[in-house]
């Protein structure tokens, strides 16, 4: 197990090198880096759904926001608690757990809320799938939004224990990349990945491919619902709005500019993009033009998928991970990329 | 029952505005496999022309929005959509949201974030009395040109020449091409349809709410794209039909919620969304060229 996790180095470094780096930075370019690497735990929670089964997800900030809200009502100290949130009931106002307790019980929640629907949901596949996710995360919302007593509805909630730092945040990433690389790399997520590339063929040799989309599901959903209490102990206050379609975009573009189809690509992709929009808010600010930012970054943005349709990593892992790891399917991926861009190029040129 | 026929109406004009938005994605859709979210940019950018437009007189303000956003959609398939064609349906996906991200942040930068208000289309607020019972001018005036237009939507897909090399691209992209059908005419004439229906929307949308802000089309396309994936993964009648069971689903949660349970109204709608796709999860008219074939 560990020779298989040496694989994991190069990423595991380049995480390393982005907080070393981050510590020259100001407070507030901390504080942004900071929020880059809860935005990658959530990418890489993604991908272990997303990337693993090739089943798209439009809802998966829903756990997120489950996750979010969780932990931050269990961490919340019950004075304040006391204080702020008129009309919670008495056996949640007197709850006060440690904020990691909390992160790890609202990760729970979530895989819990997934472990719910995961009979139902893994009957559909593709763009249906997609839809039927978002529908959660619109239910989600909704009731984030009106079930005031706990959550303050669009007031949003106040006083969540500021706990998570650049370190915190850079090790809770890496102890994703671990275990979505194990689960990747196990008999599972082997499966899922054939089932990934041949539904038919994979489920003719006695995958249970609905079954285990729906321990993927889990799994992720665990994943991206403890980023999400990371992430409520990063902002200490925050409203619905954070966790709906802003979110679902952005880490979604995360994970398909650098590639949906390896766990590199979803590190290399949430770094890119926060990278890139740091970069542009600096040039805004000696610039002073507003707008700038969000206008260059779609741009760029657009750029990067038209330049390179698969991803900044095309699918393919990165560096060691690709070399060392006779578990992953390069080799067929390597076999099938020919065609696929012979087939692009065609519809390309005759355009 | 007079408020049983208005609420009737209220539905069936909903009705024919969700399916009117649905169409708009569900004719791409089934041609290029894209889910174009930047269609409710499209819509804003109606929104903003028919703002602007509206200091002349109507029926100039009407082509005027009509051409712009025709261009706009021509546009967006050329620039955005060409380049990733055949890629991924991800990718395309997430191309159609960074660019509907871009249109909306250009928006910011031209007209502010702020709701711009116009009296577009306000000759349409007056009720009317339609034998004893007030109904809004502006409802009717949706269901008749939704109807029209679905109709003619039919007429040119079953009966033209063009509509027929649509279907085939639609059934099967490459044996079409193969078959002589000019895959960019068919995409770029796709666009167009879809960019009429985006400016009709826009039209009726600014009519209803009297305004226009850079996000307007965000939460329009989210309907217009449940209504097609529920009716069906590019099926046109099946976006049709899920754009009216939208609307009257809606609706109906809307009067017979309970008055504490109303502010939920929108996780129950999606909660009936969830419940179609679990038990069809092909879509209300599922698509039999999609299936895979074994």
């Amino acid at each position: 197990m560990l020779r298989r996790l040496s694989a994991l180095l190069p990423l595991v470094a380049l995480i390393a090198a982005v907080v070393v780096i981050a510590g020259m930075l100001s407070r507030s370019g901390q504080r942004d880096v900071t929020t880059g690497l809860v935005h990658m735990c959530i990418v890489i929670g993604l991908y272990s759904f997303i990337g693993v089964t090739g089943v798209f997800s439009f809802g998966h900030v829903a756990f997120v926001a489950v996750g979010a809200y969780v932990a931050g009502v269990l961490a919340i100290p019950a004075l304040r608690k006391e204080a702020l949130y008129e009309g919670m009931p008495a056996w949640l106002a007197g709850v006060e757990l440690d904020p990691v307790l909390a992160v790890l019980v609202g990760g729970v929640a979530a895989a819990a809320l997934a472990g719910l629907l995961a009979p139902s949901l893994s009957r559909i596949s593709g763009l249906s799938a997609a839809l039927a996710t978002f529908a959660l995360l619109v239910i989600v919302q909704v009731v984030a939004r009106n079930y005031e007593p706990v959550t303050r509805g669009t007031k949003g909630m106040l006083g969540v224990p500021a706990e998570t730092t650049l370190e915190t945040a850079a090790l809770w990433a890496i102890a994703f990349l671990v275990v979505v690389y194990l689960f990747q790399t196990s008999r599972v997520g082997l499966q899922l990945r054939a089932a990934r590339e041949d539904d038919v063929a994979s489920k003719a040799i006695g995958v249970h491919v609905g079954r285990l989309r729906g321990v993927a599901l889990v799994l992720s959903a665990f994943l991206v619902g403890i980023a999400g209490g990371v992430y409520g102990q990063l902002l200490g206050s925050f409203n619905p709005d954070v966790f709906y379609l802003d979110l679902t975009f952005l880490t979604l573009a995360m994970l398909v500019v650098g590639g949906m189809r390896s766990l590199s690509g979803a590190v290399i992709g949430a770094l890119a993009l926060t990278f890139l929009s740091q970069v542009l808010r600096e040039i805004e600010s000696l610039l002073d033009v507003t707008g700038l930012t969000q206008v260059s970054f779609a741009v760029l943005v657009l750029l990067i998928l038209v330049l390179r349709p698969s991803g900044i990593t095309g699918g393919r892992e990165v560096g060691l991970l690709r070399r060392w790891d006779p578990d992953t399917f390069e080799a067929t991926e390597r076999r099938a990329a020919p065609l696929d861009e012979a087939d692009g190029a065609a519809q390309r040129s005759s355009g | 029952m007079e408020s049983a026929i208005q609420l009737v109406v209220d539905a069936v004009s909903l009705g024919a505005l969700y399916a009117l938005l649905a169409l708009g994605i569900a004719l791409i859709f089934g041609i290029m496999n894209l889910i174009n979210f930047a269609h409710g940019e499209l819509i804003m950018i109606g929104g903003y022309a028919l703002a602007i437009a509206a200091a002349t007189v109507v029926p100039v303000m009407l082509v005027v929005t009509l051409v712009v956003v025709v261009i706009a959609a021509l546009l967006m398939d050329r620039i955005a959509f060409r380049p990733v064609r055949g890629a991924d349906p991800t990718t395309l996906l997430v191309t159609s949201f960074v660019l509907g991200y871009l249109l909306q942040n250009v928006a910011i930068m031209i007209f502010g974030s702020l709701p711009r208000t116009t009296g577009a289309g306000s000759g349409l607020d007056r009720p009317i009395d339609v034998g004893g019972v007030l109904v809004s001018r502006l409802d009717l005036t949706v269901i008749g040109v939704g109807a029209a237009l679905i109709v003619g939507l039919v007429v040119l897909i079953r009966r033209t020449s063009i509509g027929i090399q649509m279907r085939a691209a639609a059934e099967d992209f490459e044996t079409a091409r193969l078959l002589g059908v000019n895959a960019d005419r068919i995409i770029a004439f796709t666009f167009a349809l879809s960019g009429l229906l985006a400016a009709v929307a826009a039209f009726f949308l600014v009519a209803q709410g009297g305004s226009v802000s850079p996000t307007f089309g965000v939460s329009v396309v989210l309907i217009a794209f449940i209504a097609t994936i529920v009716g069906g993964l590019g099926s046109l009648p099946g976006a049709v039909l899920a754009g009216f069971g939208l609307g009257c689903v809606t609706v109906a949660f809307q009067e017979l919620l309970p008055a504490g349970l109303v502010p939920y109204r929108d996780a129950f709608v999606f909660a009936v969304v969830l419940l179609v796709l679990i038990l069809r999860p092909e879509g209300l008219i599922p698509q039999h060229a999609r299936a895979t074939r074994v």
